[in-house]
């Protein structure tokens, strides 16, 4: 079990993350490293802070005053009080160290120590220092002691309840049915709470008390408790109504509030959530969801699906104001419908088809374009462009709803941009695409190395992307070695970027030679504008100058080497990070799960990935399969999947729903084999190395026969039907300078 | 020749030649066929389901009794109230085992199993190639039985 836990990225307030301190003016003055949080926010349900873990790395320490301090102690808290968070991290001379510092929860004399300090951190954020000098601080005028410290991620832990599903979603107005809820945070182990730090006194009673059932058109709030015996707390996952306390209600929609009282926090005692407003995974990283609706109802019945009458359609516009950037909503269906809060409009004539899947070949997406037509024979869309709305890249939500439920069970069919429209006749027609579509219409890498930045640059280095590195990147066999070419950026001090991010380490340099550099000759520093660096000690030349590594550190996807090596947290980050697709637009949940079959595979260190030539994202994403496959969910969340035998029978833990063919199929019904695909043998090279254009390794199989000999068996896959190989030594780069 | 830049494991993409070779030694079977709008909420992309068809193929003619797929692609024709869908088989996945699961876990014979529990190696009548019950199953080799066929 866990807590209900988000994690987000930390950047660099001030421009620099050097930390240390100097003595001089005869006093120390101490330098500290900022970070501001980003995308945090108290949202709704998800407002109550107890406890933090931040992933942080140390790399490099300098001093003037040998032997004088031997060691240094790293500090942490919360910016502006620079009250600290009561633990130290010691760094010796010379060493590094990368881990996880913690924010308590509770602290002696303090009380609620991170809960209290909430707003503080989304105000002002993080900060590192260094204290504790062992054995002597700087106290000589000039003496000085510093080093690379940084700070990489914060997950923060919610007291905040967390329901994922509701066993059902109606009952009749006289009650008397069995609800179970589950989630995540009714009851958290107060050890867990505490991780890192004392435990409170007299715990944390933090166990559900009350559960508010809101009436939605005025039926009022009516409350059910823990004390009288209307629930239990099965667990700090169930929560379970039994039947006979179920309450009666009147007809209508409810939503349903979740409430801790006289929770022991300094400040505030009564902690809600809202079922489906969130909802987490199995380690308890929490996403947005939807608000759950509860129907009380005595005329509805959980009836088959195939009974139900047919849906209706309707369209949220999200429009925007270019006079001042505002948004303007419009709602639009097929017949003028009236839902609880807001009315939609019956412009709607015609929709066309939407196609929505994955091409099982490649791996790959595929979303086509949808286009909408709309009556204007109220001049309504006349008047809209007429005025100042903006249309163009605004997003439309398409949802399906049935006439006799519910509007809260809505359901969603796709998201999509306004791409295009124009009028015929009388009617407005709308051309959309796919959402995440834009995301993909960058090459990659996508920083370059330029003389503005890097004004001693190599002028071989000029317009030369500057390479993104994940995984474990060895190549120390052969003629040619090291996978990576790093690129000389400044030609007097030596000095050649290795990678765009933070490296886990580089492990060999070679110069045009198959024996490896001698580590004395070179340094490896990770600088303030992220990027990792090698400085020699002696001029290189024209060399190719190339290494080996392990590439970069992100706390959340991780192997147990410290670094991102599983083949999905890869793929996750080329698309969240290196395209940065927005985290609205990705199912981690599906991340999470495909990395856990990688995982019980015993493949979890299998991935790797280097861009150092322009590419297409599309060609890599398809190179990161590893036999996954990519497909947009109806919210338009981008989503991994892989099948094998832990997932076949059910889906997400559902039912696998059975289609009769007779029954169901309601008009042709077409069985192919495509037997023109037929395999019997599959070559298969892999670990690329863009800098020598040569695959390291290679296997091969064959099937049994499978088809009748004399008919034509072909004898090579031709799965990846692409374009031809852009193995040619950079054919596809636009670097000056390429091989 | 197959590429798999980006995976350093021999072993990872041994497994996932060996399965592309199952899953398109003979051929790439799909179905595709339109269901009425009502099953929105039950169909997904990646979704699996399952599919009774008195024409599938079976060797006893019993047609397929709820044979797996899972969706490679939805097109929703809300004009024709209806979503095209195409399936693809999944049985690519369970023909590469044989596993006789855990006997203290599944049911103890084949008329009372799941179906999730007869993906594992219910072993029949070796002599007639049936179920107590008559219905058809697998048997470990029987030689002489299979001269016969």
């Amino acid at each position: 079990m866990t807590v209900p836990n988000k994690i987000y990225n930390l950047s660099l307030s001030s421009s620099y993350y050097i930390i240390g301190a100097q003595y001089t003016g005869g006093s120390l003055i101490q330098y500290q490293s900022e970070f501001s949080v980003n995308d945090i926010s108290l949202d709704s349900g998800l407002d109550q802070m107890v406890r933090a873990e931040i992933a942080y790395t140390a790399s490099y320490f300098g001093r003037s005053m040998v032997p004088d301090l031997d060691h240094m102690h790293l500090n942490w808290g919360i910016l502006p009080d620079l009250s600290h968070s009561y633990g130290l991290i010691e760094v010796a001379a010379g060493a590094s160290s990368s881990g996880t510092m913690h924010l308590r929860s509770w602290q002696t004399g303090v009380g609620t120590w991170l809960n209290a300090k909430q707003n503080s951190l989304i105000s002002n954020g993080l900060y590192m220092v260094c204290c504790n000098y062992d054995p002597d601080a700087p106290d000589a005028e000039g003496e000085w002691a510093y080093w690379a410290g940084k700070m990489l991620s914060l997950k923060v832990y919610f007291l905040n309840p967390v329901v994922n599903n509701i066993n059902r979603l109606w009952a009749p107005t006289a009650g008397g049915v069995a609800v179970v809820l589950t989630g995540l945070g009714f009851n958290n182990t107060d050890s867990e709470l505490e991780t890192g730090g004392p435990a409170q006194p007299g715990g944390w009673n933090d166990e559900v008390d009350t559960i508010e059932f809101i009436g939605l058109q005025g039926q009022g709030t009516t409350s059910i408790t823990r004390g009288a015996g209307d629930f239990t707390v099965d667990s700090n996952s169930q929560i379970t109504i039994p039947a006979n306390k179920f309450p009666s209600l009147s007809a209508g929609t409810y939503y349903i509030n979740l409430k801790k009282i006289n929770v022991a926090l300094d400040d505030l005692t009564t902690i809600s959530g809202y079922a489906g407003d969130w909802a987490c995974d199995s380690d308890g990283k929490v996403f947005a969801s939807t608000r759950i609706t509860f129907f009380i109802s005595d005329t509805h019945v959980d009836r088959p699906f195939r009974t139900r009458k047919a849906p209706v359609i309707l369209s949220d516009w999200y429009l925007k104001d270019r006079s001042d950037g505002s948004e303007v909503m419009r709602y639009y269906s097929m017949d003028t419908v009236r839902c609880p809060d807001r009315v939609y409009k019956g412009n709607l004539s015609t929709i066309s088809s939407i196609p929505r899947g994955f091409d099982n070949r490649t791996g790959l997406f595929k979303v086509s374009d949808l286009t909408l037509d709309l009556a204007n024979n109220d001049l309504e869309f006349s008047k809209l462009l007429a005025g100042t709305t903006i249309l163009k890249n605004q997003l439309v939500k398409l949802y399906q709803v049935y006439p006799d439920e519910p509007f809260g069970w809505r359901s969603h069919i796709i998201s999509l941009i306004i791409d295009d429209y124009y009028f015929e006749d009388e009617i407005f027609k709308v051309k959309m695409k796919d959402i995440t579509q834009k995301y993909f219409r960058v090459s990659v890498p996508r920083e370059i190395c330029t003389e503005d930045e890097y004004p001693n640059i190599h002028p071989d280095s000029i317009g030369a992307f500057i390479p993104e590195v994940l995984g474990l990147c060895s190549l120390t066999t052969g003629e040619f070695r090291g996978q990576i070419e790093a690129l000389c950026i400044d030609t007097a001090t030596f000095k050649y970027v290795a990678a765009n991010g933070a490296l886990k380490a580089i492990d060999q340099v070679y110069a045009d030679d198959p024996v490896a550099v001698d580590t004395a000759d070179y340094t490896v520093t990770v600088e303030s504008d992220g990027r990792t660096y090698i400085t020699f000690t002696e001029d290189q030349g024209d060399k190719k100058v190339t290494y080996n590594g392990k590439g970069y550190v992100y706390a959340g996807l991780n192997s147990d080497n410290g670094y991102v090596q599983n083949p999905a947290y890869i793929l996750l980050y080329f698309l969240l990070v290196i395209l940065n697709i927005p985290p609205t637009l990705i199912d981690f949940e599906s991340f999470v799960s495909a990395a856990t079959i990688f995982d019980n595979m015993g493949e979890d260190e299998a991935g790797k990935l280097i861009l150092q030539d322009e590419q297409d994202p599309m060609d890599v994403t398809q190179d990161l399969m590893a036999g996954t496959k990519c497909y947009p969910r109806k919210d338009g969340r981008l989503a991994l999947g892989k099948k094998d035998m832990s997932n076949y029978s059910t889906n997400n833990g559902e039912t696998v729903p059975v289609i009769f063919r007779q029954l169901d199929v309601v008009d042709r019904f077409e069985r192919k084999y495509n037997m023109r695909d037929a395999i019997s043998l599959i070559n298969a090279e892999f670990d690329y190395v863009p800098t020598w254009d040569l695959f390291k390794s290679n296997v091969s199989d064959q099937a049994d026969v499978t088809i009748d000999p004399w008919v034509f068996i072909p004898v090579e896959d031709n799965l990846v039907a692409r374009t031809p190989i852009r193995r040619g030594g950079g054919r596809r780069s636009t670097r000056p300078w390429a091989r | 020749m197959r590429q798999y830049p980006f995976i350093i494991s021999a072993t990872l993409v041994q497994e996932l030649v060996t399965e592309g070779l199952i899953q398109y030694g003979r051929g790439d079977p799909k179905v595709r066929f339109p269901v009425p709008l009502h099953f929105f909420d039950e169909l997904d992309i990646f979704y699996n389901f399952r599919l009774q068809d008195l024409m599938g193929l079976s060797s006893s003619g019993a047609g397929e009794q709820g044979r797996y797929y899972y969706i490679e692609s939805l097109d929703y024709d809300f004009m024709g109230d209806k979503i095209n869908v195409v399936g693809i088989d999944l049985q690519y996945i369970l023909r590469r085992y044989f596993i006789l699961g855990d006997e203290t876990v599944l049911a103890s014979n084949w008329s009372s199993a799941g179906e999730p529990d007869r993906m594992f190696g219910y072993l029949c009548d070796e002599d007639i190639l049936r179920f107590a019950d008559g219905e058809p199953g697998k048997a470990l080799v029987n030689e002489g039985l299979l001269e016969d066929y």
